[in-house]
């Protein structure tokens, strides 16, 4: 075995559909203060009566990211998650940033 | 048929097969209550205090393999289930709990026993859901008790208005067998584990020169017990137990080794640091199991077989990860796997057993004439007067460990403790749940005189239900563990450890309890005759060495291979 490398801070573009459900806000964020994560950007809308699309932008390493999806998907209301872009943070800059939202 | 909210989420928990359910009465849940009064084929038993509730629906469906359900009010209610939930989430136990909430026009006007028990229980359930429309309830009840169970289990806690309760809806049967199927499909599916995985777990196993067996909680949940000997008898490979792995295997069996951990013996936990593949089986890598993680099993490759995907990699990096129940896990791997012995590999750990058992063991089971009598002198003489067969029940702190150490398990699903939250207090209304499960078992609750009065209210409990439920409580006036760290680790400052405790006896009279208190050895073994032979609930009180230690032990921050045999 060895020990983790990935420790490098990247910023990480998340992007979820969950059920449009009241508490579901709480569960989602809940879990990315419980890793002290916090959230850059967030923005949440509703895309059906029944569904709300979410992108989430944090900064962390590849290792936290990685347990963070993992546990964000067995939340019951989570319907999909995925990383849909992750730029290391010595490169990331306003623009940047501007750019992927 | 047109009837109550209240009565359709009775008949929705008789649909879903709920035989007995834990609560407590009061304002936003009487609807349910006056529901349940005419309800024969619902067993309702009182606790004296809603977390006496959700421990004794943990403990029920620790040893029923079924969901446990409780129920309370709103408000102080809702909140004392907490720590039972909490419990019940670190330890993957399936309960269901079902608090009253205030009428809907109500909620968010801070009204009488108003409590935002959605938000609170947000981090500690695996699903919650709050209720406001009777007609939601038959559907939310087969999600919740579907959700609770499948997968890695977990608590769900769901909030229903008093006036849900209240409404009136149609309440079809046929519906509600729909609504279970509908719910079955809802929760995380686990994915079909590629035969490629078992082929790379089968070529490191067939290759390994010291394989070793990491037994979990994992494998009762998933009822693999068989599944695990015959592979481990197929393989030839040792096997250890984490705290909740203990039982999966005979303890007398030629493979198994000793438990993991902090407390655990002394073989197990420095040869994990010599093997050069690790099976990891329904086990988590938790900090009690590893000690420090810069020097764990570093030699190590690793095979982690868990349920949840999110446990792969979480602490220790596994070489073949397989997300998948034990159960199908190793009846296909067994497939896989070439017949083997590793007995020079076992004999080491046999040398390590007779130095743990020269140094530590030995003295601990015998009695020194003129000494106090020591915990484990008490668990290993009731290991043998049961054979090694009981339910042992044992709340948190030193008698947790001896627990664990002294008592030979030799059947499945034998033993229950509060492992992840380590829930003071946890013993006496788990064992009550345990033996409502299983009445025909004998459930022994191993409890310290700390954690006696953290639930002591439950014994009205054994009274009023009738049960047979035997308790052995190791007083030695301390709150023993944390007065062992202070004498190790803070310089002998004793700060606020010692106990001035009640009479338990008296205490226990007062219940209409019988007890007998014991102070020395020439006593000891006739009282626990006198325990397991009554047929009535026993309360026996054993006074022991004041500063005994567990040993040996993993100090905080240090690694398994510095465990500490004094």
């Amino acid at each position: 075995m060895e020990n983790f490398t990935a420790n490098e801070v990247s910023m990480y573009v998340i992007s979820m559909i969950t059920q449009n459900r009241l508490c579901v806000l709480q569960r989602v964020s809940g879990m990315f203060s419980r890793y002290r994560i916090n959230i850059e950007h967030i923005n949440i809308s509703r895309h059906s009566e029944e569904l709300s699309y979410w992108n989430v932008v944090i900064y962390t390493t590849e290792e936290k990211s990685d347990l963070l999806v993992k546990q964000l998907n067995k939340i019951i209301e989570l319907v999909s998650i995925k990383i849909i872009d992750k730029v290391p943070l010595s490169k990331v800059n306003k623009q940047v940033i501007n750019d992927k939202l | 048929m047109k009837i109550t909210g209240a009565e359709a989420l009775v008949k929705s928990l008789l649909h879903v097969g709920v035989k007995t359910i834990f609560g407590y009465p009061g304002g936003a849940i009487m609807p349910t209550y006056d529901a349940l009064f005419n309800e024969p084929l619902l067993r309702h038993i009182l606790v004296r205090h809603e977390q006496g509730a959700a421990i004794a629906a943990e403990g029920y469906a620790r040893l029923s393999g079924t969901v446990g359900v409780c129920v309370a009010t709103s408000g102080p209610g809702a909140t004392n289930l907490i720590t039972g939930i909490a419990d019940a989430m670190l330890d993957s136990i399936p309960i269901v709990c079902i608090t009253g909430q205030v009428h809907s026009a109500l909620i968010g006007t801070d009204a009488f026993q108003e409590a935002d028990i959605m938000g609170m229980t947000v981090p500690v359930t695996k699903w919650n859901y709050q209720v406001n429309n009777a007609s939601e309830i038959p559907y939310i009840i087969a999600k919740a008790f579907h959700v609770a169970k499948s997968g890695r289990p977990g608590p769900v806690l769901i909030d229903i208005t008093k006036d849900a309760q209240q409404g009136v809806i149609e309440f079809d049967v046929l519906q509600m067998a729909e609504f279970v199927n509908a719910a079955a499909s809802t929760a995380a599916h686990i994915p079909q584990v590629p035969d490629l995985k078992f082929e790379n777990a089968a070529h490191l196993i067939n290759n390994a020169k010291k394989p070793y067996i990491f037994a979990g909680h994992g494998i009762t949940i998933a009822g693999a017990e068989e599944e695990l000997v015959r592979f481990a008898n197929k393989t030839g490979i040792p096997v250890a137990c984490t705290l909740h792995g203990l039982s999966v295997i005979a303890m007398d069996h030629p493979l198994y080794v000793g438990m993991l951990g902090m407390h655990g013996n002394y073989g197990s936990n420095v040869l994990t640091n010599e093997a050069d593949l690790i099976i990891a089986i329904g086990m988590r890598f938790d900090d009690r199991v590893t000690g420090n993680l810069a020097s764990y099993a570093k030699q190590a490759k690793v095979i982690h077989i868990d349920i949840d995907i999110a446990e792969l990699n979480k602490n220790v990096k596994a070489d073949v990860g397989i997300c998948g129940d034990a159960k199908q896990v190793l009846t296909e791997l067994y497939r896989h796997v070439l017949p083997n012995n590793h007995d020079a590999w076992i004999g080491q750990f046999k040398d390590y057993y007779k130095l743990e058992h020269d140094t530590v063991i030995h003295h601990q089971v015998t009695n020194q004439p003129g000494h106090m009598i020591k915990m484990a002198e008490v668990i290993a003489l009731l290991s043998k007067k049961t054979n090694g067969e009981a339910v042992i029940v044992s709340d948190v702190g030193q008698h947790q460990m001896i627990s664990a150490r002294y008592y030979q398990f030799k059947r499945p699903n034998s033993h229950i403790t509060s492992g992840g939250l380590g829930t003071m207090g946890y013993a006496l209304p788990a064992a009550i749940g345990a033996k409502v499960a299983a009445p025909s078992r004998e459930v022994i609750a191993i409890i310290g005189d700390g954690g006696f009065q953290m639930n002591i209210q439950e014994l009205a409990v054994l009274t009023q239900e009738n049960l047979t439920l035997k308790i052995i409580i190791l007083n030695n006036e301390y709150l023993g563990m944390v007065r062992q760290w202070q004498e190790l680790f803070f310089d002998r400052r004793y700060s606020f450890t010692n106990l001035v405790n009640p009479d338990f006896i008296k205490i226990a009279e007062a219940y209409s309890i019988r007890g007998v208190r014991v102070q020395d050895e020439s006593e000891l073994e006739e009282a626990i005759d006198k325990l397991l032979n009554s047929t009535t609930s026993f309360l026996l009180e054993v006074m022991v060495e004041k500063q005994g230690k567990v040993f040996p032990m993993v100090a905080a921050g240090t690694g398994v291979g510095d465990i500490r045999l004094s």
